[in-house]
């Protein structure tokens, strides 16, 4: 008995596609609001070190907080929506994020750092123009977890009327089909470790000093 | 010229790192700020260009208070090389160097064309200028660390052992073009390190910091080691102080003694006449242009001719350039406890002992 009736794929390719990109969709903007907070949070962190302990442990609380409990308890604000989706996953992204621009920054070396600052840059030039490119590695680094994460987060939101991919769960689940079930389950697992390789190239575009390095 | 009147720096964690601190440095010199570690000389070097901000008093860059000035412009003006290059791992050593023009926003031309004329000043091949700092050995990257300090051709520049962390055959090297460089350029340099050695062959004036930024004397290398001030520094010299003053003493100044000497052709017993008539029991043999060649001791002069006897070579000879130190070396390596000194053509002027150093050291 063949467990995957191919013709199913063929006739639902758009919807495939469809759904792809509206996982990306919100993995994606998940990730960016999750940079948009994890960033001034860590620069508020290496600059104040004692913000680091409650940053550190307001994230990681809600890291710990189960999706889907997360999610159920978002519907009553803000209902089956792209928000209450998007709220989750931004949150599930920041304590990875948070502790690697953190460490990132703080692994930049002393003398770099001062050197910058011997030489007359401005605190907001330095930051951007050698600090950032200095701990980009490690920042990739947290950025290429969380993405990951994130990815296969998502599909959980299928329950709330979102998912991209795990839409497809939710079909195969009720229609007893186990076609959309594996599709949904691969399409998201290489959606992931594309995205990952996608960022793995990305950090050795932009850091050539790197290259034959290590 | 910078004007340090009473400063003090105090941390936040209380005492004073540096305490009412009076100092003049003066304009195209190379001042070193020697001490040992903890005395305040990197902090009174910081304060310069306001790396670190001073409690109380004043420091004058050209008759303006540092602490009046912006402090991002004072900087910029202000050439600064530190212990490790510091250089920013990220980037080219063409944009290592052109640091500082390009926060001034120079052309692109006229950054290259500096760039270029920097490499070669501080001796740094043209291809290195392409790689990323972490392709270069420590003694490149601290080229290019000074090659950055000055870019933008600053008339002060700041260096904080700026050659601590590189080997000695390398540091050497360094600092002989560090004063060539200065000699060149005649940049006022304030230099700080916590080598006496490296103090005196590099400054023309030294302070010595005793403690919390207190200068025990401030005077050129010769006078401090021909009269230091106090026990603290004679303590920081050394127990080899007489021979770092010999190291800056040229044989040239000292004077030379004449010597017996003879032609590899005559006869022995005029070679023992020579040698008597001197007070010695060798003679130097020559040849006809009177270039040095070898010594021999009388007691071996038992053939007919001074070509016969058993010689003996100098291993060291010094010429006029040389220290005096190089001469002590030469004598303690003969043997015979001379030091032959020779013309730029290898011609024998004369020999240095013991006897001419006190002339000069007295």
């Amino acid at each position: 008995m063949n467990a995957i009736r191919w013709s199913w794929i063929g006739d639902n390719t758009d919807l495939l596609l469809e759904k792809t990109l509206e996982h990306v969709h919100l993995a994606g903007l998940a990730m960016l609001f999750g940079l948009l907070i994890a960033f001034p949070l860590a620069l508020a962190a290496v600059h104040w070190p004692r913000m680091y302990g409650p940053s550190l442990a307001a994230t990681g609380v809600a890291f710990t907080i189960p999706s889907l409990a997360l999610f159920i308890l978002l519907i009553p604000f803000t209902g089956l929506s792209v928000t209450t989706s998007l709220i989750g996953l931004t949150i599930y992204t920041l304590l990875i994020l948070f502790r690697n621009i953190v460490a990132g920054l703080n692994g930049v070396p002393r003398d770099v750092s001062e050197a910058a600052r011997a030489m007359g840059y401005t605190r907001l030039r330095q930051l951007f123009t050698v600090e950032l490119p200095v701990a980009l590695p490690v920042i990739m680094a947290g950025v290429r977890i969380a993405a990951v994460t994130t990815i296969g987060l998502v599909t959980v939101t299928a329950l709330i009327g979102q998912g991209g991919l795990g839409q497809l769960f939710i079909t195969g689940f009720t229609l007893h089909r186990t076609t959309p079930l594996i599709v949904g389950f691969v399409l998201s697992v290489a959606l992931a470790v594309v995205i990952d390789l996608v960022l793995v190239a990305l950090l050795w575009l932009i850091t050539p000093w790197r290259r034959g390095r290590e | 010229m910078i004007r340090f009147e009473s400063v003090t720096k105090r941390f936040d964690d209380g005492a004073p790192a540096v305490e009412d601190l009076d100092l003049e440095i003066l304009d195209g010199e190379l001042t070193v700020l020697v001490g040992p570690s903890g005395c305040g000389k990197t902090t009174s070097l910081r304060m310069i260009n306001r790396l670190e901000d001073l409690t109380a008093g004043r420091i004058l860059v050209n008759d303006e208070d540092v602490m009046s000035q912006d402090r991002i412009q004072l900087r910029r003006r202000i050439g600064y090389v530190m212990q490790t290059s510091g250089l920013f791992p990220h980037r080219r050593i063409r944009a290592n160097i052109a640091t500082v023009p390009r926060l001034l926003g120079w052309s692109r031309e006229r950054i290259d064309r500096r760039v270029e004329e920097l490499a070669e000043l501080v001796g740094l091949a043209p291809e290195l200028l392409d790689r990323f700092p972490h392709a270069l050995s420590g003694g490149q990257q601290q080229r290019v660390g000074v090659a950055r300090a000055l870019a933008a051709d600053p008339p002060l520049m700041l260096m904080d052992e700026p050659f601590a962390a590189v080997d000695p055959i390398v540091r050497t090297h360094l600092q002989d073009e560090l004063v060539r460089l200065q000699r060149r350029l005649g940049k006022t340099v304030v230099f700080v390190t916590h080598d006496i050695d490296e103090a005196i062959k590099l400054g023309d004036r030294i302070a010595v910091f005793q403690d919390r930024g207190r200068v025990a004397q401030y005077a050129s290398p010769t006078e401090l080691l021909a009269a230091p001030a106090n026990d603290f520094v004679v303590g920081f010299l050394g127990r080899d102080r007489e021979l770092r003053r010999l190291a800056l003493i040229d044989v040239a100044d000292a004077g030379v003694e004449e010597a017996p000497v003879v032609l590899g052709g005559d006869s022995a017993e005029a070679a023992c006449e020579t040698a008597r008539r001197h007070g010695r029991d060798w003679v130097i043999v020559v040849d006809d242009a009177r270039r040095l060649e070898r010594w021999v001791a009388v007691d071996a002069l038992t053939g007919p001719t001074v070509a016969d006897a058993v010689t003996t070579g100098f291993r060291y000879t010094v010429s006029a350039g040389d220290s005096l130190r190089g001469a002590v070396n030469a004598m303690v390596a003969s043997t015979i406890g001379v030091a032959p000194r020779l013309d730029s053509e290898g011609r024998l002027e004369g020999v240095l002992t013991q006897a001419s150093l006190n002339r000069v050291l007295a």
